[in-house]
């Protein structure tokens, strides 16, 4: 049984330590002490690179013992360092809670070495605050069952590190478009259009700074995307001291394969920044199009997400909150009955009103 | 036996001279006081005649002062008073204004419109110019009637002859489409706009059910002063000229109701 992990324990009492998201320190549940970020990470910096340093030692004699296979999903088990109870984690996992004794308890092998992330922002919202925007979420919602909001229980909520690659680079665009100015007078009884063609191009380049792409397969992307931005003022070297009382996973998916879908943002948005920039014309259509992104620097960095869940009539809701801004998206449930009543309703008073005016 | 015959005979003049007044007042308004009661009377006879056997009626209104456009205020009184023969409102009105001393022969309907295009009304419009440029209004309206009955029985006119000319002293109009009521497409709109409208609406509530969504943009992460456009052409190549012709006359409005091709009004002004 491999051991390679490490428990935030408080200097003082040794009970469990979380961070706070509202104080911005490490806090103890029990007896109440906080400290700074920087103390806790120098306090276990030795702790963590003797565990990581096991952790490949163990890897390179005797891997196999550690890993197992359940359901089919090959899984890793780790000794809890303050109770010994056996944690089972996937492979990607980074940061988890014993089950047990609720320690926090960080694998230092997965944050650390060419897998250390070069940046963190720190939670800034707590689990209450998840909880009431899911519930503010709801309201306004004219379709929602009534039975989902009133009676629904929110079966799980889970403050996640989300490992994500943050690509800067520049977007070099070359467009042509078919533009047409359109002009129509009448004369007699005539009405004339005349419409005057144009070939317009733009070239030029777009900079970007730092697009996210999720690098984690467990993560939705719609709801990692829908999420943003996240405010990078607020990003901070990377410390394993942020993760205690958290989820944290390390990526799972390489700069490589996500760089596709940050390039693809990119072209788009040049493409776009082009065209607007294309007026005063009636119509402009792309005839020629020419757009490559220059790739620059690319960082990891893990950034906070509260993921809710739920369960209705068989079906998993899953909502997702920026824990720094508090942004919350997710899917809700459509009532048919609300959904016909109200198309209903709508449509026989337009009707009525409109056939006053009109009959 | 005689007895009985006189009976009859008077019971057929009081209905007469019961109903035609009454009718009178239905194809011939002489607001402008210009005709004596025997004269709107017989007018109004020889008006009714035709009304009953060609399915279209003829009109006369006279008034003092007509404020605006003498053919638009004839084309509103057409309306307004319900003139028209059967479902279809077909029918012909000669107005006159006197105090400007003009004049709007309209013809509303496909069927009135076929008997009385341009060229007919101009014929029309000689026959009683003459009478009213020597204020015999009887006369003139007599000749008026008369006429049209005379085209109303030989039905659609033919093709104007090459040589026609149209009287620059007096305006034309054609087909002007006027609404007495609703039509179909009112009809339609009252029920397709409401479901429509209520089905982008569902559609709009529903859509925001679910706010998450991939993006395909990265406008939120472009630096300060990062976009640097190096090349704007502009250049024109050409230009391309589309000519629609307006069907509507120049009498304009109305909407609504169309009775398709050759429906609606048309007609002319002029002076007398």
């Amino acid at each position: 049984m491999a051991t390679n992990v490490t428990n935030h324990k408080c200097p003082a009492c040794t009970g469990p330590l979380h961070f706070a998201g509202e104080s911005g320190r490490l806090e103890c549940e029990y007896c109440g002490s906080t400290y700074d970020v920087s103390y806790i990470e120098d306090l276990y910096s030795e702790k963590e690179q003797a565990a990581a340093e096991e952790f490949h030692e163990s890897a390179d004699g005797s891997w196999k013992e550690q890993t197992r296979e359940v359901f089919g999903d090959e899984v890793v088990c780790y000794s809890c360092p303050s109770c010994g109870a056996e944690l089972i984690c996937d492979e990607n996992t980074a940061a988890t809670q014993c089950p047990y004794c609720g320690n926090p308890t960080i694998v230092p092998a997965k944050l650390s070495g060419v897998l250390k992330p070069d940046y963190v922002i720190p939670f800034k919202l707590s689990k209450d605050d998840a909880v009431a925007a899911l519930k503010n979420f709801y309201k306004k919602k004219l379709f929602l069952p009534r039975a989902f909001s009133k009676d629904n229980k929110i079966a799980e909520v889970q403050g996640v590190y989300v490992p994500f690659w943050l690509f800067s680079g520049t977007a070099e665009a070359d467009v042509t478009f078919q533009a047409t100015r359109v002009h129509t007078h009448t004369a007699g009884k005539q009405r004339i259009t005349v419409t005057n063609h144009f070939r317009v191009r733009r070239a030029g380049t777009v900079t970007f700074d730092r697009i996210p792409v999720d690098a984690c397969k467990k993560m939705p992307d719609e709801h990692m995307d829908s999420i943003e931005p996240f405010d990078y003022r607020e990003l901070k070297p990377f410390s394993t001291a942020y993760l205690p009382g958290f989820l944290a996973d390390k990526f799972d998916v390489d700069a490589q394969t996500c760089s596709e879908r940050a390039d693809s943002r990119a072209i788009q948005t040049a493409y776009d920044t082009m065209a607007a920039s294309a007026v005063g014309y009636t119509t402009c259509v792309p005839i020629h199009k020419n757009i490559r992104v220059k790739r620059g620097e690319v960082s990891y960095a893990m950034l906070p997400v509260w993921m809710l869940g739920t369960t209705w009539k068989g079906k998993n809701y899953l909502f997702a909150m920026n824990g720094q801004t508090g942004k919350l998206v997710g899917s809700l449930p459509v009532s048919k009955g609300k959904f016909a009543a109200w198309f209903a309703g709508i449509a026989v008073v337009l009707g009525v009103v409109l056939g006053f005016i009109l009959l | 036996m005689k007895k009985k015959l006189f009976t009859a005979l008077l019971a057929v003049v009081v209905m007469l001279t019961v109903t035609v007044p009454a009718m009178a007042a239905e194809t011939v308004y002489d607001m402008a006081g210009i005709l004596d009661e025997t004269q709107v009377t017989d007018l109004a006879y020889m008006a009714l005649q035709q009304e009953n056997e060609d399915a279209c009626g003829i009109y006369i209104i006279t008034n003092h002062k007509t404020s605006g456009d003498v053919y638009e205020y004839a084309r509103e009184l057409y309306v307004q008073y319900d003139l028209g023969y059967g479902e279809t409102k077909d029918g012909v009105l000669l107005y006159l204004s006197m105090s400007e001393r003009e004049y709007a022969l309209l013809t509303f309907g496909q069927y009135a419109n076929s008997v009385f295009p341009h060229y007919v009304l101009d014929a029309v419009s000689e026959t009683f110019l003459d009478d009213f440029a020597s204020d015999d209004w009887y006369s003139g309206f007599s000749d008026y009637i008369i006429t049209c009955r005379e085209y109303l029985v030989s039905g659609p006119a033919a093709a104007p002859s090459p040589d026609y000319e149209y009287n620059y002293n007096d305006t034309y109009y054609d087909y002007t489409v006027y609404d007495p009521g609703p039509g179909a497409g009112a009809v339609a709109a009252v029920i397709i706009i409401p479901l429509a409208a209520a089905l982008i609406f569902c559609l709009v509530i529903k859509r925001r059910m679910n706010t998450a969504r991939a993006r395909n943009e990265a406008g939120g992460y472009v630096i300060q002063n990062g976009v640097d456009i190096r090349v704007r052409q502009d250049i024109f190549t050409h230009s391309t000229r589309h000519v629609q012709q307006i069907n509507s006359g120049s009498g304009g409005g109305g909407g609504g109701r169309s009775f398709g091709a050759g429906g609606g009004f048309s007609g002319k002004s002029g002076r007398f």
